[in-house]
């Protein structure tokens, strides 16, 4: 069960954050492996945003830490957390809106390569996903879809170690999220880190190594996916506290 | 019972003493000195000048208390700062009178503040010369506690609109800011104008805020085919002015602006776009006038603030002089027995003979200079010029 | 584009184009427009004048603009920053008068040192007093930026007094044909102003550092987690905004006169621009610039007394853009 201190890409302990009275997290461990998928999950508002949040410094921590390759990144800004190469993505896509997709692509700061190799990384990402036709165009006028692979491919502008996605597939029509799912899985296999919160449980239970399950802001379970389907917590967690 | 009675009643004048402003027995005053207080822009758009009368001020009191002081005892200043705003200044009059119990007060500067704060003297009998202030309206409603010193703001376009028939004009303009004084001044021009048969094809005020631009106005008196240009103004107004007729090549046979002008800073900043132009002044540093103790007050102005004094000094150095007169003969600090020795007394000051008549206006003549070679040179009244005027204005292309 | 959207647009249109027609209607109606060549000359002399004046005003308008495009708050200490800068050339132009040397350092020039160091006053008080309050209620910015500018005022007071002051620069006139002037020093401030204003336009556009800028007034949340550090953002950005206000100072004090109180009517001006062009839109304020200086001269030159009324252009274009349509010409829709 425990893994190795050199197999764990993110030590997450006892991590604390309450609004006013709502706890939203717990006192949450999670031990994300390195160089897998993992997935996040739980009912609504049971916390998985706010620890989404809590990892990449959009909201500060009250107590806990957060260990990456030896260093406490608890209650650090967000620019910092992304320099140290861990990106994310959003629930609700946020890009530039008023910016090109190349733009939005260059927008990204902290990179130590010249102009040109910037450029031409933004070149080749935005061939990745398949938006190179798309490259003038205004954020704000491309799809749902489009904005979530701008939003996916800018993320990677930095060649980060680890990747955090919020809800990947939703909104996203079947044929995109194949081709997602796929560079999901190139990134895994040129060695990064990816966990991934999401409520399609298909994608969660085909594409993740390993799972966790959040309720009301503790980990109830982990595991393997089929080690999750079989856990009664969890479905009770799902399906009511009957 | 009578005895209870009449301790409560005198209780009750005692405190009720205390509350109202009470000024005749202000002068036994536990550390035997007088207070001399007013408010004066320190700060705001009037400060300059303002400036000028707190030099004279603090420069006299000093002298009078190094000569003991009035009547024996050592003068208190208390000069406030009224941020050139006629609210503050309401205020901190007020505050002097009611609960600093001043015995002799100072005017404030601009004739729109001293017109406010008369109602606020006028209330409390307390008499004072306003020195800062030009517009004989002030004087026109029926107040008693109130003197004037310096020549109406009427009269500031008086020379020049007499020059101005004197070289040929035919046509003029009047501008100035819209506030209390500028528009006593434009009301001034246009009666000389009218008297002289000049006519007037502009008159026009503008935003007492506005500091930038005036090609507009000045193309709408171009346009008019003015010939002159009376500009009631203050120094960024009239400097402005004369530097955007010389950048739009206007050409006029005069410019006249009355307060600008006289600043010493007006002639040094602009340079030689400064020269021909008019300007009006209550006095001016310069022996041949003839007025006695001017010699002393200029080389001691001289001396403490570097740089000689200029009218707005002049001009309060001689109210300072009525306010002694008047002390000494009055014989006390009442300030209704002031106020009638104010009315009536006839003093020599620096600027010329202060005498007023039965509205309080003192019949003060003021000077029209003209700005030649970088100099404010004195040319109307003819009996007092030190030059010839230049008139008319050379064109600009011709300089 | 939303209906209502296209809507307001076209009624802002309409209410500008009826703005620039009150003034020759008022003219016709009280006889002041003469129909010769000689008046066509001198509304030409006044319209070209007031676009002059209009790239003064941008230089105010795009530090404004930008600053607020960037933090959302509202820097009512804008027009004393451009007193400032008006003081430092000033400063610089007298100094080797001062110093008892024979030459004047040219207002332009000037700006080489007064442009720096009004950059870093910007990006200290941003760094010490603002960046602490930025994101929170925009009341607290506000106000802290209300007690920079009273602060700025008394000191600029105590050192140089209240007393006016001005530059005598370049004070002929060019004539463009024999009726039409205008002054060399307008001509001269206007190509600055123009420079300056595309020079940080194509800065904004271009370079990475620019680019960083506008990310983070578009969206600091997202600029945040792609790396950018906001915080420093803010303090280049207030920097930025202080040294293009300094810039007008100094365009100021070459053409009018100056004292430390006078910067409150440039803040009133510079709002009433980025309101019109669209708050935080840069272009939309050198729009807003021009079209603000070209109206108060047609007032002042058409309308009887007029003037007394060109407070009224400002605040009468702000009220009624606000009306008609809030985001102005060309700014971002709220919320």
């Amino acid at each position: 069960m425990a893994l190795h201190k050199d197999e764990i890409a993110l030590d997450v302990q006892d991590l604390h954050k309450h609004f006013g009275g709502i706890k939203a997290v717990d006192g949450c461990s999670l031990q994300f492996p390195k160089g897998k998928i993992s997935g996040l999950i739980g009912p609504n508002g049971s916390g998985k945003t706010t620890t989404f949040n809590l990892l990449t410094g959009v909201t500060a921590p009250d107590s806990g830490k957060i260990l990456y390759n030896g260093e406490n990144l608890a209650g650090l800004k967000p620019y910092k957390i992304f320099r140290k190469g861990i990106t994310r993505t959003f629930q609700i896509t946020r890009i530039y809106r008023e910016m090109t997709t190349f733009e939005n692509m260059l927008s990204v700061a902290g990179l130590s390569i010249p102009e040109r190799e910037v450029r031409q990384r933004a070149e080749e990402l935005m061939d990745f996903v398949n938006l190179t036709g798309l490259r003038d165009e205004y954020g704000g006028n491309l799809s749902y879809g489009q904005q979530k692979l701008l939003e996916f491919s800018r993320a990677l502008m930095t060649d980060p170690d680890l990747i955090l996605l919020d809800e990947p597939a939703a909104g996203v029509n079947r044929t995109l999220l194949v081709e997602l799912l796929k560079h999901i899985h190139e990134l895994q296999e040129q060695g990064k880190t990816i966990i991934i919160v999401e409520h399609d449980m298909n994608v969660i239970m085909n594409h993740c190594e390993k799972i966790f399950v959040m309720d009301y802001g503790v980990k109830i379970a982990e595991g393997l996916p089929e080690e999750i389907q079989a856990n009664k917590q969890v479905i009770e967690a799902y399906f009511g506290h009957t | 019972m009578i005895v209870k009675s009449m301790q409560v009643l005198i209780t009750v004048l005692a405190v009720a003493g205390m509350l109202l402003p009470g000024t005749a027995w202000a002068e036994h005053r536990g550390d035997d000195t007088v207070l001399v207080g007013g408010a004066l822009a320190r700060t705001g758009r009037y400060a300059e000048p303002a400036g000028r009368f707190y030099n004279s001020i603090t420069m006299y009191v000093d002298q009078l208390n190094a000569r003991g002081g009035l009547l024996g005892h050592k003068v208190v200043l208390r000069l406030l700062d009224d941020k050139s705003d006629k609210q503050t200044s309401i205020k901190l009059f007020e505050k002097l009178i009611t609960s600093d119990k001043v015995d002799i007060i100072l005017g404030p500067y601009s004739s729109g503040i001293t017109d406010a704060v008369a109602n606020v003297t006028e209330r409390y009998k307390m008499p004072f010369i306003a020195h800062g202030a030009a517009s004989s309206v002030i004087w026109q409603r029926g107040r008693k506690y109130i003197f004037n010193i310096i020549d109406i703001a009427e009269n500031y376009q008086k020379g020049a609109m007499h020059l101005a028939k004197e070289i040929g004009v035919k046509r003029i303009a009047i501008i100035g800011e819209d506030s209390l004084f500028p528009r006593m001044s434009r009301k001034g021009a246009e009666m000389w104008a009218k008297r002289l048969g000049i006519e007037v094809v502009l008159a026009e005020n503008y935003a007492t805020r506005k500091q930038g631009d005036y090609t507009a106005l000045l193309q709408k008196a171009k346009s008019r085919r003015a010939q002159a240009i009376f500009s009631n103004s203050y120094f960024a107004d009239a400097s402005a002015q004369i530097r955007q007729m010389r950048e739009l090549g206007i050409n006029m046979m005069m410019f006249a602006s009355t307060v600008g002008p006289g600043l010493p800073r007006f002639a040094k900043d602009l340079g030689p776009t400064a020269e021909y132009v008019l300007g009006f002044s209550q006095w001016e540093p310069v022996m041949a006038l003839g007025h006695p103790g001017m010699g002393k007050f200029i080389a001691d102005y001289k001396a403490r603030y570097g740089g000689k004094p200029n009218y707005h000094a002049g001009q309060t150095w001689a109210m300072m002089q009525v306010v002694e007169s008047t002390v000494i003969k009055t014989g006390s600090f009442d300030n209704v027995k002031m106020r009638d020795t104010f009315a009536t007394i006839k003093v020599r000051t620096i600027i010329g003979t202060y005498k007023v008549n039965d509205i309080g206006i003192n019949n003060h003549d003021g000077l029209t200079f003209q700005i030649q070679d970088g100099q404010r040179v004195i040319i109307w009244p003819p009996r007092l010029a030190q030059a010839k005027p230049r008139l008319p204005m050379p064109k600009w292309s011709d300089r | 584009m939303e209906k209502s959207e296209v809507r307001s647009i076209y009624l802002l249109a309409g209410f500008l184009v009826f703005a620039y027609a009150l003034p020759f209607a008022v003219g016709v109606w009280t006889d002041s427009i003469f129909y010769d060549r000689q008046w066509l000359a001198d509304l030409a002399t006044v319209a070209l004048s007031g676009l002059m004046q209009g790239g003064v005003y941008a230089m105010f308008a795009v530090g404004l603009t930008l600053i607020f495009g960037v933090m959302r708050v509202i820097n009512v200490a804008h027009g004393e920053l451009v007193v400032l800068g008006a003081y430092l050339t000033w400063v610089m132009f007298n100094m080797p008068e001062w110093l008892g040397i024979d030459v004047y350092v040219d207002p332009l020039l000037s700006m080489v040192v007064s442009l720096p160091l009004a950059f870093l006053l910007g990006y200290g008080i941003q760094k010490l007093l603002l960046n602490a309050v930025v994101g929170g209620p925009e009341l607290t910015p506000l106000l802290i930026t209300f007690g920079i500018g009273i602060s700025l005022v008394n000191i600029v007071e105590w050192i140089f007094t209240t007393d006016y002051h001005t530059i005598p620069y370049e004070p002929d006139a060019i004539h463009l044909t024999a009726s039409i002037a205008v002054g060399k020093n307008k001509v001269i401030s206007f190509g600055m102003a123009f420079l300056i204003s595309m020079s940080v336009y194509i800065f904004l556009k271009v370079a990475r550092l620019g680019k960083a800028i506008r990310a983070t007034a578009q969206n600091a949340d997202v600029a945040m987690v792609c790396g950018i550090n906001i915080y420093s953002i803010y303090m280049i950005t207030f920097g930025l905004g202080a040294a293009l206000a300094a810039a007008g100072g100094t365009l100021v004090s070459i053409q009018f006169g100056f004292n430390p109180e006078t910067g409150l009517q440039y803040t009133v001006v510079a709002f009433a621009i980025i309101i019109l062009g669209g708050r935080g839109n840069f272009i939309g304020a050198l729009i807003g610039a021009l079209m603000l200086g070209v109206i108060e001269n047609l007032i002042a030159f058409m309308v009887p007394n007029g003037s007394a009324m060109v407070e009224i252009a400002a605040y009468g274009l702000m009220i009624c853009t606000l009306l008609i349509r809030p985001r102005g010409l060309m700014g971002a829709k709220e919320g």
